[in-house]
């Protein structure tokens, strides 16, 4: 996983090149678009949090130890940024959330095998509490007593939201597979 | 139900375990201009740089162009006929040796630097014959049969003066310490003047200018002053105060003048800063650039424009108003930051020369000229502003003058983290015969990383024994993959001429 010149990468970066900067971007920008896309509701809400989550990145960058891969530290920063967008829009996603449900229908084509792109639909159509936790768990790999810690709440809370989280995938997957 | 789960997870994890698309173009636009980096600095490279930067060249190959190409061919304007042009009459090569010459020396310099008065001042010359006529611009001065009036001796005839329009015109336009005149050429700058003594040359001063009133009032006083300054923060947080400065200068002709300011408020700190001041046009209202060093808990650039008022010319006082923006980094943390302030108050000569009424209307100072002296080497150490960059190197340089104000010199940087071949072009504004201020670009090839980038500085020297000089130079270096800003202090040698 680690790059060959990621050390270096990283010691210009600290040097204040900016175009080390600028590869560093380029290395993960498409890797953390992808990770923000799950937790966004929509792309342009992915774009600000990719957006933020490089300003944190690039900020925080000296505190990046060595004992592990720089793409995993990116990736906890960037979702950490995304957890934080979305605390800080909280009312605002949820309207129009709200707004997009009643109006919009599911619709996904039908075939066995899903699409990514079908499936980031369908994960971005969940509310904002049971998404965040569904990503935590089950795609990022932390425990509930992390993402309990992470989102503030508690432990059987996080539980009970991926397991509503579930629910509704399957729901809305079986539509799906009977439309 | 536990399949049901594990069938969803399993699902979720295969497609978005490496998912990835590419996101806007535009997140990295606003990642460039919001971001910091981690040593503080902004990602996006300072407009003020680029924009201080592009000015700097088009002034330097503005000078250039101006100085070595327009002024080359010298108009005379004639009485009340059209302009005639006639070419300057020696090319640059015939300055060479002109310090071997110590009759040539004598009037115009002084042991501590400052240019000398030699002539006082008196009513208008008319036409007298020299009393003992040489070929070249001397006799051409008097062998016009013109009335020198206010005018200048350029109203005569077109075998006047070949010099005296880039002198009237460039001291007009306040620009003669700009060097915009130099190849037109003041007086002393061709071999025909070479040959003069140090009596014709007085004549031919006083002819070319009205033995009128600039050499009572070419600077060397010194001053103080004192006024009201509002000030703020312009990154965030967002500040602003109001307080006292005050300071002492001198200045160094009668168009530019060194300061040294202290702003603030009694128990809160002061900002202390070092500026030279450059006035721009003669008369009552004389607007101004400055550049220069301010610090208190950061070192900053600065730079401004101001206004002085000159109520008469023989007051002791005078008054200001400037604006200026600093830029430049906090000393703990090497965070940027950036000021503005706004001052008024008033300048109150001390001692030095009295102003002398003339009727004279060039009334600007003639600068030393100061000839090329040839190749010259030079070698430095240089430290880095960024905290957390800070980095040592050196410097070794090979250079020549090109002409007494433009400098080539090319070289290398050297350092544990890289070496750069730059090449730079010195427009020195300040000339004197010890002291010499300027402002220098060009490219830098950065050979560990092979990306070229570009240099800009402002350099002083002062020449401490005959041929050698110690300078300091704040330098910006901006590279593709870096930009740092240094400090450079060094000294320079001339190679002894063959």
């Amino acid at each position: 996983m680690r790059q060959p010149n990621e050390d270096k990468l990283v010691k210009d970066c600290l040097n204040g090149s900016r175009k080390a900067h600028s590869a560093l971007y380029a290395l993960y920008k498409d890797k953390m678009f992808g990770v923000c896309l799950r937790y966004a509701s929509s792309e342009s809400e992915a774009n600000d949090m990719l957006q933020e989550g490089f300003i944190r990145v690039f900020q925080g960058l000296h505190q990046f130890r060595n004992d592990s891969p720089l793409f995993y530290w990116v990736k906890r920063v960037v979702v950490n940024a995304a957890l934080g967008y979305l605390r800080k829009h909280k009312n605002r996603i949820e309207k129009e959330q709200r707004l997009e449900d009643s109006q919009a229908e599911i619709r996904i084509d039908p075939a066995q095998s899903h699409d990514s792109d079908e499936l980031l639909w369908v994960i971005q159509k969940l509310p904002t509490e049971l998404r965040s936790v569904f990503n935590l768990y089950t795609i990022e790999g932390y425990a509930h007593k992390e993402i309990a810690e992470m989102l503030s709440i508690t432990e059987s809370n996080s539980k009970v939201r991926l397991m509503r989280a579930r629910q509704q995938l399957q729901q809305k997957l079986k539509k799906q597979m009977t439309a | 139900m536990h399949q049901e789960d594990d069938y969803i997870d399993q699902l979720f994890k295969d497609h978005f375990d490496d998912f990835s698309r590419s996101p806007a173009d535009t997140v990295w636009d606003g990642i460039e201009a919001k971001a910091t980096m981690a040593n503080g600095k902004k990602l996006a490279t300072q407009s003020f740089w680029k924009i201080g930067f592009i000015s700097t060249l088009v002034l330097m190959f503005s000078f250039v162009m101006v100085s070595e190409f327009v002024l080359s061919k010298t108009p005379v304007e004639a009485a009340e006929g059209p302009m005639a042009y006639v070419p300057a009459e020696a090319p640059v090569e015939a300055y060479t040796g002109i310090h071997e010459s110590p009759e040539l020396q004598t009037p115009i310099a002084t042991p501590s630097g400052q240019e000398e008065e030699i002539i006082e001042p008196q009513a208008p010359v008319t036409n007298q014959p020299a009393a003992k006529a040489q070929p070249g611009a001397f006799s051409n001065v008097f062998s016009s049969t013109a009335t020198p009036t206010n005018a200048g001796v350029a109203q005569g005839s077109t075998q006047d003066y070949p010099h005296s329009f880039g002198i009237a015109t460039a001291t007009w336009m306040g620009l003669d310490e700009l060097g915009i005149n130099h190849t037109a050429g003041y007086y002393g700058d061709t071999e025909a003047d070479n040959q003069l003594s140090k009596e014709e040359r007085k004549d031919l001063w006083r002819s070319v200018n009205q033995g009128g009133y600039y050499k009572k009032n070419r600077g060397g006083h010194w001053f103080v002053s004192g006024g009201m300054a509002f000030y703020g923060t312009l990154n965030n947080p967002t500040s602003l105060a109001d307080g006292l400065v005050f300071g002492a200068g001198k200045y160094l002709s009668e168009n530019s003048f060194m300061e040294v300011n202290m702003r603030g408020i009694w128990g809160q700190g002061f900002n202390m800063r070092v500026t030279y001041n450059q006035l721009l046009l003669p008369g009552k209202l004389r607007p101004y650039v400055q550049v220069g060093l301010a610090w208190d808990s950061d070192l900053d650039i600065r730079a401004g424009l101001g206004l002085l008022y000159v109520p008469s010319p023989v007051s002791d006082w005078r008054f200001f108003i400037s604006a200026s923006y600093e830029r430049g980094s906090r000393l703990f943390d090497g965070a940027s930051t950036q000021s503005g302030v706004l001052e008024f108050g008033a300048q109150l000569k001390l001692n030095g020369t009295q102003p002398v009424l003339s009727n004279n209307k060039w009334m600007n100072s003639i600068p030393h000229y100061k000839l090329p002296r040839g190749w010259y080497v030079e070698g430095s150490t240089n430290w880095s502003f960024d905290e957390k960059t800070k980095v040592t190197r050196a410097s070794l340089y090979a250079g020549k003058n090109i002409n007494r104000r433009l400098y080539m010199r090319g070289g290398l940087r050297f350092g544990r983290e890289n070496t750069a071949l730059p090449v730079h072009l010195q427009y020195h504004v300040l000339v004197r015969q010890k002291l010499r201020f300027g402002a220098y670009a060009g490219p830098s090839l950065n050979v560990s990383e092979l990306s070229l980038g570009a240099e800009l500085g402002l350099v002083a020297y002062y020449e401490v024994l005959p041929g050698w000089s110690l300078y300091v130079a704040p330098v910006l270096l901006d590279n593709s993959s870096y930009q740092q800003r240094i400090f450079e202090t060094g000294l320079r040698f001339y190679l002894p001429k063959k």
